[in-house]
């Protein structure tokens, strides 16, 4: 019981920020869209819908930050994934915050490296990178399935489906 | 219509057609076998390749990958309890059950057999319904298009599991995104910052990539375990047979699931989910044998899955012929739509004829193509869920980038992808469901284009959207609905609190702590 308090605080500390964010992004909307023309009824201008949408996400929130406060009603955790593994370990190494936080920045990477490199090379770094975030070792298995699928995509994409990926300097 | 029809299976049976159908319903049934992704999920990922499939291919495609994910999500639920996907958790209570009384192959059969009777009955339906309700639309100005749009947003949210803020929030953050852009009316920019890829809107592609694609793949990093996969033993062929008896109990309703799933699909709101809840409730009622529900009834199994399929194929009928989607997974066809170039609505059959028969007729065939499929090789279906994360994350993550990119051809879109993926993941963490968020940004410029025309139309006058009689209906709808979830949820917390002054020491957390089927489904119902 203890730990399933403690993992319901953590929640909801976790969640008041989250919902204060989406508060001050409601009231930061309303103040822009304060600039375009809203009035009169008779002829609705281009800012009379942000305006309502903008204090409707802010009302939600302070509804929800107001509800956050009384415990009994603010909402469980999200269970961990699924027991697909009876004699599951959670991985070490990468921590579960840092995971996520590196798989965005290798794809943040992607829109400066494929024009330069290309899109074969670039979406095989992805996919090795990814990989090793997601669990290390098996290097030589990783690589070995990175080629397959991004020929595999390569041949799918560009040669059948005729999409325009970049090429970058090295030419495909 | 039946000409049409011939005509529809002459150009659907051409080997690109068919091979988009195949691909469709194979990552459709792996998508629906693998929890989490769901068919929003992968339409999303596909989404990108829309412009070169073409709209009758990309019709095809997204059609297969919807029916697919109905059929693989009764998979993992009948052999493992694993639902992979939301509108397969009533699937799981009957169907497991059954699988430990040895009678696995036939839950996987009456599941498949109930699901092409349905699908098949469904798509006759569509065919004959979408051309009335096009004729019908033609009376709608407006006024009725605003209710309808209010009445898909507002029905999603209440129908959700989770608290109705959460949702409503995310309704309201969709509508904002959506409304970045030129204004449609007055060509004035909205919140661009002078930038042109600001100018041309958020892109639905990458949004809808991000908030599910990568989110996904995010979410599944942060709580990635290791360790074997508990893989299901997958029953035999001979298995797979009906005892007379079970198919006497199945055909009663797999019949009601179909009426009831289309019916329910015509509808707005996540109708895939909740007409397997009501199909459950109402075989429950009917059946003589009460008592074995939950621990193995057949009619627990049939009814539900017949009523999922049925309510995939009605969800096509309001996006056709009225050109607005109820559903998440219906945006997507939409977007596809636009991307190609058409616009549905009303006059969709007569401008387009060629392309909705061939459509049509595809979901015969990949219907047909799920049923021979499914049943003889569901042990290879299942062994995909213990490809490892390692390779299944990464391979999602190269097919959203390639996707992203290609809708438009610029890494803009790409940007966009990952801030909606990192956006999707930290509000799926904390409870809130992307799907709304996903239909909002869709309908949002329909619910506020016809919301002004219908203001100026009107003077500035409010009443003419519960004067006439189509809308003022559509609405005075939604307003029970609310109030009737509101009532509810007063009374619950009612009941709550005379709980707790009885027993004395109930403590706050295990009072509101849900029963294990309504966490399934709330975990899950971020993919309706």
């Amino acid at each position: 019981m203890g730990r399933f308090e403690a993992a319901g605080r953590l929640k909801i500390n976790g969640e008041v920020p989250v919902v204060l964010a989406l508060f001050v992004f409601g009231v930061v909307y309303v103040v822009a869209a304060r600039h375009y023309r809203a009035m009169p009824l008779t002829d609705p201008g281009p800012g009379l819908l942000p305006i309502v949408f903008g204090i409707g996400l802010a009302a939600s929130c302070l509804l929800g930050l107001l509800r956050l406060r009384r415990p009994d009603l603010a909402t469980r955790p999200q269970a961990q994934v699924d027991d697909i593994s009876e004699d599951a370990e959670v991985a070490l190494g990468w921590s579960g915050a840092l995971r996520p936080l590196a798989i965005i920045v290798v794809l943040l990477a992607f829109p400066y490296v494929a024009p330069h490199a290309g899109y074969l090379a670039t979406s095989w770094l992805v996919f090795v990178l990814s990989a090793q975030i997601l669990r290390r070792g098996h290097i030589l298995a990783t690589l070995l399935t990175a080629t397959g699928v991004v020929a595999a995509s390569y041949l799918v994409f560009v040669q059948w489906l005729n999409l325009p990926l970049p090429t970058g300097l090295v030419g495909f | 219509m039946f000409n049409d029809l011939l005509a529809g299976f002459g150009d659907a049976l051409q080997p690109e057609y068919l091979l988009l159908a195949l691909l469709g319903v194979v990552i459709g049934t792996l998508t629906g076998v693998l929890p989490g992704i769901g068919p929003v999920g992968a339409i999303s990922m596909l989404l990108g390749l829309s412009p070169a499939v073409g709209p009758t291919g990309s019709l095809i495609l997204f059609a297969g990958v919807y029916y697919g994910s109905m059929y693989g999500g009764s998979t993992t639920s009948i052999l493992l309890n694993i639902p992979g996907e939301a509108n397969s958790v009533v699937t799981a209570i009957d169907g497991y059950e059954m699988t430990k009384r040895g009678r696995a192959g036939a839950a996987l059969t009456v599941a498949a057999l109930g699901s092409f009777i349905a699908g098949t009955i469904s798509i006759l339906a569509l065919a004959f319904a979408t051309p009335v309700l096009g004729d019908l639309a033609l009376k709608f100005g407006p006024p009725e298009y605003f209710a309808l749009s209010v009445a898909g947003l507002l029905l999603l949210c209440i129908l959700l599991t989770g608290p109705l803020w959460k949702s409503l929030a995310m309704v309201f953050l969709g509508l904002m995104l959506g409304a970045v852009g030129l204004d449609s009316l007055s060509a004035e920019a909205r919140f661009t910052f002078d930038t042109i890829e600001l100018s041309q809107g958020i892109g639905l592609v990458p949004l809808a990539m991000g908030l599910f694609g990568v989110a996904e793949v995010l979410s599944v990093a942060q709580q990635v375990r290791h360790g074997r996969v508990r893989r299901p033993k997958a029953p035999r062929l001979r298995d797979l047979l009906l005892t007379r008896e079970e198919a006497r109990r199945s055909a009663g309703p797999i019949g009601r699931g179909s009426v009831l799933g289309f019916v329910m699909g015509l509808i707005p709101g996540p109708a895939t989910l909740t007409s397997t809840f009501v199909s459950y409730v109402l075989e429950k009622r009917l059946s003589r044998r009460k008592e074995e529900f939950g621990k193995g009834a057949i009619e627990g199994v049939a009814g539900p899955e017949s009523a999922n399929n049925s309510a995939a194929a009605a969800a096509f009928v309001p996006l056709i012929s009225l050109g607005i989607p109820f559903t998440p997974v219906m945006a997507l066809v939409l977007s596809a739509l636009l991307l190609n170039g058409i616009t549905p609505g009303p006059q969709f059959i007569d401008q387009h004829g060629d392309l909705f028969w061939t459509v049509i007729a595809s979901m015969f065939v990949g219907n047909l193509m799920l049923l021979v499929l499914n049943l003889p090789m569901v042990g290879l279906f299942t062994r995909v869920l213990a490809l490892p994360v390692q390779v299944l994350m990464p391979m999602i993550l190269v097919f959203v980038l390639v996707g992203a990119y290609a809708a438009n051809n610029t890494m803009w879109d790409v940007t966009v992808m990952v801030c909606a993926g990192l956006l999707g993941f930290v509000l799926t963490k904390y409870g809130f469901h992307m799907a709304p968020l996903l239909l909002a940004v869709v309908l949002g410029p329909t619910l506020e284009n016809s919301l002004r025309v219908s203001l100026s139309i009107a003077n500035g006058g409010f009443g003419t959207f519960v004067t006439r009689p189509i809308s003022g209906a559509i609405l005075a709808i939604c307003a029970a609905v609310l109030v009737a979830r509101l009532v509810w949820l007063l009374s619950r917390r009612v009941r709550r609190t005379a709980g707790n002054g009885d027993t004395g020491s109930a403590t706050p957390t295990t009072a509101t702590e849900p029963d294990s089927s309504t966490r399934v489904l709330s975990e899950r119902s971020n993919q309706p």
